[in-house]
């Protein structure tokens, strides 16, 4: 090539590429394929951030969970707790131009109850408040069965997102193609597994009032690159190809935070923070000392540090700091002591001889599993082993694919599986230890436990609700069915221009306040 | 490889001497197998005093030490676990160049009986047989080796089961060739008018005639071999942690490349050593092995 065919070329690729830099345009190194864009029928946690972008929600949950209006001007309760009753802005319309009124509201939750749906997060987040009705123009009532008091926390969740009536009836099963919402951006396009692409909204101006943004939003275009490998992710956001990047690896945080070059986002995901349910079912587990030795021989801040590089801060509960109920007293309960785990052991009638214990002709043998695409269950099922092999454990490890893994833990078959749960309700808590739930994986339930989840969801008053949440981490920690290991965050980095990212309470990240600096 | 294929001119001291030791001499001229095997018995060596070589053990972690670049006491770094890097490598080394051979011998087992059955039964029995072997051979090898530890479940010995099938048809295939010319030589008709059963004469008159192409087949799918059981180690599907393997401590160091180089460099020349020396080694020995290539 001669340079006079090169120059023109160079001048294009000159120009090009601060045109590109000045725009209001954002690229996101997004982590997670995904399942549907459609907020009922999703099931998975990391589509909430791109829905809470698309769809608004009656009310804003801010991230030390206020609840605000959002499309919901105001509300009332009942006096009795079983109705309540929203005042809607009139001033909203979809992005397909419907206006957004009682009638949609209803609409919505016609769809979310109705039988083909298929709904997934957004069915249980109603709890028994599942009939609406419009009782003005802009005025919708919820019945509730019985007192469900997350109820308006759980409306601020994206799964509530509120769905266009003219596109739930045009577009059926392809729903979660064409999302349509009233939030602050616009669905362009969706190319599986590539990348998602919205568009300002330039209608908007019904912001939460907390954000402190008046209008539409600054950013023209946010384009949600898909990379799920962590190190392409990074590469991507340091080369500057993308201005934010979620889930950064422990190490990668450490590393470009210590630099001082961009603004650290750590989304706090409220929920249950991760975790491994102990199985209570499953020999030797099955006995009290038993899991109360695992409880005591896992150094949660040195987990953190083998698995992860030591940047998340440990838990000690099954409740998420800052979630109604959060006990920080619990950390005290099992301070590390591998002694104290051992002595536990021959209390419950093992004996030891140098590398493993026995009892009646049988080994202590545990089965730790782990999803195998995700790498930071990996690490940390690998960093419990490595705790538990240290005071002679003998502690199986299996990676398995998600479906393989969903089977053995509810049939019972593995020991200790990290996970996550979420939600911005303690009652969050209701999944994993009522009988008979999907994830009930520590397959144990307790009468009085029971009872008292049943109480948190009735009681209204804040004071009170917060007690038995309480107690019902003290149940949990005593008889030692869940072992807490960290706080669940989203460490999003971006470039230091880019500012205004937050998040709404659960931790879902939000662009319409955003704006790049030129 | 033709290089030192040719004997010297003077060849007149060889004919007194045994057949083994011409062999020998052959391939000490032939380079390439004087290297491959030089370069495997010394990995074979470094993995075997891997004891003697290191005192930490591979799985023992160590909150304080994570992500140590090489230094005196840890040669080759430690892991995001702050375990010992060398003692990952070499023990993971015994595992990866074990499990390689047992997949070529099992499958080399597995497929010569079957090679040897089809071509000496011939008919429906060596066509249905054969028709097998070509549904086997029909998908590609990592593809089957993915599909059958599906079912088995993860593992290093499923994964070995897993890779061990798909050797099967080759072998199976070069035996039932084999089988079939030597099959209607006159020595063998011989022994059976002398009332050998089949058994017998698949035994001691065929097997030993299709042996030395067995070999040669084995030592080339050496590599391949190791290969797709890094290969199952790395996406996680061979052995479980904490036990290393070459593949599953380049996983565990992907993610760090550019933060800790040390994590995938070394189990990387490791493996890439082992396959260049088995390569060279399965070359040489069948130049040397192979009747078909005349000196």
């Amino acid at each position: 090539m001669t340079s006079k065919r090169l120059l023109p070329l160079l001048a294009a690729l000159g120009l090009a590429l601060p045109g590109m830099a000045h725009a209001q345009e954002l690229v996101v190194g997004w982590a997670e394929t995904n399942d549907t864009l459609n907020p009922v029928t999703t099931g998975k946690r990391n589509s909430g951030p791109i829905l809470s972008n698309i769809f608004d929600t009656l009310v804003w949950i801010s991230p030390e969970f206020e609840v605000e209006p959002l499309l919901a001007e105001s509300w009332t309760v009942s006096e009795d707790g079983l109705s309540y009753v929203f005042k809607l802005r009139e001033d909203v319309t979809f992005h397909d131009g419907t206006p957004f009124d009682a009638a949609a509201v209803v609409s919505n939750i016609d769809y979310i109850t109705g039988e083909n749906t298929q709904s997934k997060i957004s069915l249980g987040l109603l709890g028994p408040c599942a009939h609406a009705e419009a009782t003005g123009e802009y005025e919708v009532t919820f019945t509730c069965d019985e007192i469900y008091a997350p109820l308006l926390a759980q409306m601020g969740e994206p799964y509530l997102g509120m769905q266009s009536p003219a596109a739930i009836e045009e577009y059926g099963a392809e729903l979660g193609q064409h999302p349509t919402g009233t939030g602050p951006f616009k669905f362009v396009s969706w190319t599986p597994g590539q990348s998602i692409v919205l568009e300002k909204n330039p209608d908007y101006h019904w912001m939460a009032a907390s954000l402190g943004h008046e209008g539409p939003a600054e950013i023209e275009k946010i384009t949600f690159q898909i990379v799920p490998n962590p190190q392409s992710r990074v590469q991507q956001f340091q080369s500057g190809q993308s201005q934010v990047m979620q889930q950064t690896p422990g190490l990668y945080w450490k590393t470009l935070t210590a630099t001082g070059k961009y603004t650290e986002l750590p989304v706090e995901i409220s929920g249950l923070g991760i975790f491994a349910p102990i199985n209570a079912s499953l020999f030797p587990t099955d006995d009290i000392l038993v899991r109360k030795a695992i409880m005591y021989a896992v150094d949660q801040k040195a987990l953190i540090q083998l698995a992860e590089a030591g940047v998340y801060p440990p838990s000690y509960t099954p409740l998420s700091a800052g979630m109604l109920g959060h006990d920080e007293a619990a950390a005290e309960k099992y301070p590390y002591d591998p002694e104290k785990a051992k002595s536990l052991l021959k209390e419950a009638g093992w004996e030891f001889d140098g590398t493993t214990w026995t009892k009646d002709g049988k080994t202590l043998s545990i089965k730790i599993t782990a999803i195998s695409g995700k790498a930071h269950y990996m690490a940390q099922a690998q960093a419990i082993q490595g705790f538990l092999s240290e005071i002679g454990f003998d502690a199986q490890f299996e990676a398995l694919n998600s479906p393989a893994w969903l089977d053995l833990n509810i049939d019972g078959g593995s020991t200790l599986t990290p996970s996550q749960y979420i939600g911005v309700d303690p009652d969050a808590l209701h999944f994993w230890f009522l009988p008979d739930q999907y994830f009930n994986w520590s397959h144990w339930t307790n009468d009085e436990l029971t009872d008292l989840i049943y109480q948190g969801r009735s009681e209204l008053d804040h004071d009170k609700r917060a007690a038995i949440y309480q107690k019902i981490q003290d149940i949990l920690l005593d008889n030692a069915v869940i072992l807490p290991i960290r706080q669940n965050l989203d460490l999003t980095l971006a470039e230091k221009s880019v500012t205004g990212i937050t998040w709404s309470g659960g931790g879902f990240q939000y662009f319409g306040a955003a704006s790049i600096a030129e | 490889m033709d290089v030192t294929r040719t004997l010297p001119a003077d060849d007149s001291g060889l004919a007194a001497k045994t057949p083994l030791s011409v062999a020998l001499l052959r391939a000490f001229r032939h380079r390439s197998l004087a290297a491959g095997t030089v370069i495997c018995v010394v990995l074979a060596l470094l993995v075997i005093c891997a004891p003697w070589l290191t005192e930490f053990d591979p799985a023992k972690q160590s909150a304080m030490e994570t992500f140590q670049p090489p230094s005196l006491a840890h040669p080759m770094g430690t892991d995001a676990f702050g375990r010992d890097m060398m003692a990952r490598v070499l023990y993971g080394g015994r595992v990866t160049m074990l499990a390689s051979l047992a997949v070529v011998v099992m499958g080399a087992i597995a497929g010569t009986v079957l090679g040897l059955v089809a071509g000496y039964a011939g008919g429906a029995a060596g066509f249905a047989i054969m028709r097998l072997v070509d549904l086997l051979l029909a998908f590609p090898g990592i593809l089957l080796a993915l599909a059958i530890t599906a079912i088995l479940g993860p593992g290093l010995v499923n994964g070995i089961i897993a890779i061990s099938i798909i050797l099967v048809p080759v072998y199976a295939r070069l035996v039932e060739g084999a089988t079939r010319e030597i099959r209607s030589l006159p020595f063998v008709d011989a022994a059976i008018v002398l009332g050998a059963g089949p058994v017998r004469v698949m035994a001691t008159h065929i097997l030993p005639n299709v042996m030395s192409s067995v070999i040669v087949m084995t030592t080339t799918w050496l590599g391949v071999a190791a290969l797709w059981i890094t290969a199952l180690g790395f996406i996680g599907l061979g052995v479980q942690p904490p036990q290393p393997e070459w593949g599953a401590i380049l996983n565990d160091g992907q993610m760090f490349l550019t933060l800790a180089w040390w994590m995938t460099v070394f189990p990387g020349v490791f493996l890439s050593l082992f396959i260049i020396g088995v390569n060279l080694l399965g070359d040489g020995l069948r130049d040397v092995l192979d009747p078909t290539i005349a000196d």
